[in-house]
């Protein structure tokens, strides 16, 4: 949002120039352009090239009203079936490409940061690729070729862009001499210019391609998951909010068109939540979720309170990705399984309902339960998956804890102890404290719709810019590299 | 007797609860001062039958029930009451991953014999990949064979019974699951000399959870069990191995060479088979026994040699 809003302050002019692109085509710079594609891109376009940059002293509302008015109620409204994964990367693209196009410093090809970490992918990858053609490779182990190949593999788009990108400006640079030579006739001239000007579109296009592909792809993004709720400090009230805050991520799943079974849910009398687990799968579940996880702290007159005084209470969310393939290996000797009847006689003598299953993992101590199914069988198998993904989640955590000890990031750290958020009833607000943002009419935000989208949204941008950042800071002290 | 005469009267008052977590709570409270075992589980799974859903877990708590659904819910209560299994007052259960009809009397599947399925699946998996022949005696409600052939396309499969009962409800449930095709059913007793069943007189495979409760043992059974349950699926004569060892005399005949006998028995029976089987069966050969859930010798494997 914010990032916006300083496009804004630069182009603010932005909103006259929009009514007119919508009213009418405009001739722009010997371009058509039509009023129906992405009309901020335009605009901006046409007015960097006007190069006029004045009234940067409109108010900071009006901006962001204008915003809201010619903006989002036009083209960049949040998509409202979330269903479909295409549409949302249609609106972070569209999103991302109003960032690049702003002049922020931080992402663009120019930056010397950014050039040098290409340099340095470069140089890696042409001595990699000199390893494999001389075929030293064949005398190293399966696991380093294996590494080799894959590390190729994953560096090769980045230096097709690379490369592109090099060629692109060799050319623009050869324009501009041949514009700049007085030697050359008016048609020549004219060319060169129209070729210039398509260089430079192009080169804004591979600017945006490398942003993308040097961010390192998070590996878990598609994995599914497995859902934790548990009520925190605060007794009945916090049972209360986990069984708010589990509908949400339900009703979340279903917006989303992803499929929510509950393993766990263990409830109390008046309605509230004591824990429950749910597995969550579907496109890029993790990639959604996993900033949720954290303590989320609510504020309100509970229902149980006679007396209308607020109460602080916390509830904790855990998001665990489940282990795609065989990552976790368990031995049947490491676990015991135990049923809650396995004391009586069993057999045909007695006849139970009871198929509650609880496993142990000997040697962590970890522990699953799951009493939601009516067959054992089908208990069990619920119990060990979910058990399979405590102990892949425990991996992962010391690999992020690993991460994150040379990493210092705000929203991407994703431990459990975090305070993460805050609902305050009484002044319907939802605080976010790794963005600092605000988000207001809680009910609305608690039915899992377009407001929780939309912070989902801006906690995911703000992850990306940092990781970019931190990226290249690396980029500029390429000794602390690990 | 309060209690149930103040709940004979219950639809009709006035201030019955409606919601979904007042009704748990009340009848659950009204199962334990009655001595009802398992009484909040069994109030949960007759108030998710009645609300079409298989487990509390998936409904909202503060739903409001209607009248009809009130009605229904406390006449499965006054059943329960009178000590009905829940799994004959709802008509059905799962077992494995299907879901199977129940009906009194034929015996409820217990949980232990969905690790009998799964033992049994293994050893087909490893040495009939391609199928086999297999024979479920004694199949009640069909559980076993049902299980077996919801997972193994491949394999030809019969159950027999002695009971018409269960052989009807084995019917029923194979046209439910689709797999009516799957499996012969055929209303006989397995005895000595009982051969060719359907056609087929030898089986890669004999699968069977006989009935093994001794004739003393018979008077201490849970009022669920005694009063509901068909005695001849539960009671296994004096010793409590008579039907074990009809199927064992006729597992000599029926089986191929190498092939294989699953029981499942009481705690104390595997050992006495063993020395059983070692004394008058020289057919067969005591493989050995496999532990249930919680640790216990249940399930004895035996092989035609």
């Amino acid at each position: 949002m914010l990032s916006i809003i300083t496009i804004y302050m630069v182009n603010v002019n932005m909103n006259v120039i929009i009514n007119r692109l919508l009213s009418s085509h405009v001739r722009c710079c010997g371009k058509i352009i039509k009023p129906c594609d992405h009309p901020i891109n335009y605009a901006t376009e046409y007015y960097s090239l006007k190069q006029k940059r004045s009234l940067t002293t409109v108010s900071k509302s009006r901006i962001e009203n204008n915003l809201h008015r010619n903006i989002f109620s036009q083209k960049f409204r949040i998509p409202r079936s979330y269903g479909e994964e295409s549409r949302c990367n249609k609106f972070t693209q569209q999103y991302n490409r109003l960032l690049s196009t702003s002049p922020d410093p931080d992402i663009a090809f120019s930056n010397p940061s950014v050039s040098k970490r290409i340099d340095i992918i470069m140089k890696e990858y042409s001595k990699l690729q000199a390893k494999v053609l001389s075929g030293d490779l064949a005398e190293e182990d399966d696991a380093i070729q294996k590494e080799i190949m894959s590390r190729l593999n994953s560096l090769q788009p980045l230096i097709e862009v690379g490369l592109n990108m090099q060629e692109k400006r060799k050319e623009l640079l050869d324009l501009n001499t041949l514009i700049a030579d007085s030697a050359t006739d008016s048609e020549m001239m004219c060319a060169a210019l129209e070729e210039k000007n398509s260089c430079e579109a192009e080169i804004r296009k591979l600017d945006e391609q490398v942003i993308e592909l040097l961010l390192p792809n998070e590996t878990l993004d598609d994995n599914d998951i497995i859902l934790e709720v548990s009520a925190g400090i605060g007794g009945q009230e916090a049972m209360l909010f986990a069984q708010d805050m589990f509908l949400l991520y339900e009703n979340y799943a279903a917006e989303m068109g992803w499929s929510f079974d509950i393993y766990e849910h263990v409830h109390t009398e008046i309605g509230g939540l004591r824990r429950a687990s749910a597995g969550i799968s579907g496109q890029c579940a993790y990639k959604h979720l996993k900033f949720e996880s954290g303590v989320h702290r609510v504020q309100r007159v509970p229902k149980t309170e006679k007396a209308g005084r607020i109460h602080t209470s916390t509830v904790t969310v855990a998001i665990m990705p489940q282990p795609k393939e065989i990552d976790i290996v368990i031995h049947p000797k490491d676990i015991t399984i135990e049923c809650t009847r396995s004391s009586g006689k069993g057999g045909q003598s007695v006849n139970t309902t009871d198929s509650c299953v609880r496993i142990v993992h000997k040697p962590t101590g970890v522990v699953s339960e799951c009493q939601t199914e009516r067959s054992q069988m089908q208990n069990r198998e619920r119990a060990m998956k979910v058990l399979r993904t405590r102990l892949y989640n425990v991996k992962v955590e010391k690999q992020q804890e690993e991460e994150r000890s040379h990493r210092k990031l705000q929203v991407g750290s994703k431990s459990r102890s975090e305070k993460v958020r805050t609902y305050n009833y009484q002044q319907d607000r939802i605080t976010d404290h790794r963005i600092g943002v605000n988000r207001f009419h809680i009910p609305e935000f608690m039915s899992g719709g377009s407001k929780f989208h939309d912070l989902v949204l801006a906690l995911l941008e703000a992850d990306r810019r940092e990781r970019l950042v931190e990226l290249l800071e690396k980029a500029n002290n390429p000794n602390e590299r690990s | 007797m309060k209690v149930e005469q103040q709940l004979r009267s219950l639809p009709k008052m006035r201030f019955l609860p409606r919601k979904v977590k007042d009704v748990l709570a009340l009848s659950s409270r009204i199962f334990e001062r009655q001595e009802v075992p398992e009484p909040s589980s069994s109030a949960c799974y007759l108030l998710a039958d009645v609300m079409g859903h298989k487990t509390v877990t998936t409904m909202n708590m503060q739903t409001i029930m209607t009248q009809k659904h009130l009605e229904q819910f406390w006449d499965f209560c006054r059943k329960r009451l009178k000590r009905e299994p829940v799994q004959y007052i709802i008509g059905e259960w799962d077992f494995c991953d299907i879901t199977l009809k129940m009906k009194p009397p034929v015996l409820i599947p217990r949980r232990e014999t969905e690790e009998l399925v799964n033992l049994v699946e293994e050893e087909l998996n490893t040495r009939f990949p391609n199928g086999a022949t297999v024979l479920d005696v004694g199949c009640g409600s069909g559980a076993i064979s049902l299980a077996l052939a919801k997972h193994r396309p491949n394999d030809r499969i019969m159950a027999v019974d002695m009971s018409l009962d269960a052989c009807c409800l084995t019917r029923e449930n194979a046209k439910m699951l689709n797999l009516a095709d799957r499996v012969a059913i055929h209303h006989l007793e397995v005895e000595a000399g009982t051969i060719g069943i359907g056609g087929c007189d030898k089986f890669d495979m004999i699968i069977s959870n006989p009935p093994y409760i001794r004739n003393d043992n018979m008077q201490q059974l849970a009022p669920e069990v005694a009063w509901y349950e068909d005695h001849h699926a539960l009671c296994g004569g004096m010793s409590g191995m008579e039907t074990i060892r009809k199927v064992l005399l006729f597992s000599c005949s029926a089986l191929n060479i190498n092939g294989s006998l699953w029981l499942e028995v009481a705690l104390d029976q595997p050992h006495v088979l063993q020395r059983y089987v070692a004394r008058f069966l020289p057919m067969l050969r005591f493989v050995g026994t496999y532990t249930d859930f919680s640790n216990r010798l249940r399930f004895c494997k035996l092989k035609k040699l």
